[in-house]
């Protein structure tokens, strides 16, 4: 899968690429906003909608790259927001993500691997939110 | 407005997905990854048709959970979702939930599901909600 996997037991193998990918984005704006509420049909929020910060996966996309993964192959199975402070028109968010967990596991067809990616998000020095997102990598051949 | 555990939460029905949509998601969103975009990518990575994003269908779990939890009195604290079915364009989904429980903090603990016309549940999840102060 063009990943590199270290020892492995039982048939799940492991290792955690290090590092840390550091993306500073542009201010939000208002036109974003309404761009990604209209898209998502967003009704009943009037401040920044939940799922915004997903325009912030920049270094999420940057770190599949630097893994070399195939994009046929990847699955986005899992995300989680933590909201600590509120996200405000204006801010600059600077985005800092690693990889907190990656899995390698043997399955009839082929490989499945899992990657976490952990992101902290903050703007102007403040921590506003925490993100987890979750990948299945799967091995050409292993079925969706 | 209080809530009990155990409650359920009111639904919210949004239009079936159209291919248009998720261009659409994609240029709001910034994620063009082909597998929403082109049908001859996804059929590559052996799907039917293109797929919708996950975070589109988290962002209507969101809707839903803000229409049973306006703004104007709650926050939330937390939100995770899990994309457990590959969803399609011309799929609908149905959005819902439930009180789970009352954390030690005294925030509500919120089971979260999506629904598809089958009845299939495409994804899932929880949320954690407070009290405005």
């Amino acid at each position: 899968m063009g990943m590199e996997t270290s020892a492995e037991n039982n048939g799940a193998s492991r290792s955690i690429p290090s590092g840390v990918i550091e993306v500073e984005e542009k201010p939000i704006s208002r036109q974003d906003l309404e761009a990604f509420a209209s898209a998502t049909l967003t009704q009943n929020s009037h401040s920044i909608p939940l799922t915004f910060p997903t325009t912030f996966r920049r270094p999420e996309f940057q770190w599949l790259d630097r893994l070399k993964v195939d994009m046929h192959q990847l699955l986005h199975t899992d995300q989680e927001y933590e909201y600590l402070t509120p996200l405000e028109v204006g801010d600059v968010p600077v985005i800092r993500t690693r990889i907190s967990d990656f899995k390698e596991r043997k399955v009839r067809q082929g490989r499945l691997a899992i990657v976490v990616l952990e992101s902290e998000v903050s703007c102007q020095g403040v921590l506003k939110l925490r993100c987890l997102t979750t990948f299945v990598l799967r091995e050409s051949g292993v079925a969706p | 407005m209080s809530f009990q555990v155990g409650q359920e939460l009111k639904t919210l029905m949004k239009p079936a997905f159209t291919r248009n949509a998720l261009k659409a998601y994609a240029e709001a969103s910034g994620d063009k990854n082909l597998i929403h975009l082109d049908e001859e990518f996804a059929r590559q990575a052996g799907f039917p048709s293109v797929i919708v994003h996950g975070m589109l269908s988290m962002a209507l779990i969101a809707d839903q959970l803000l229409y049973n939890f306006p703004e104007s009195e709650y926050e939330i604290a937390r939100l995770k979702s899990r994309f457990r079915k590959v969803t399609f364009p011309g799929d609908e989904l149905l959005c819902g939930g439930s009180v789970k429980k009352i954390l030690e903090n005294g925030n509500l603990l919120v089971g979260l599901w999506a629904k598809n016309q089958k009845g299939e549940t495409t994804a899932d999840g929880e949320a954690e909600v407070r009290l405005r102060n």
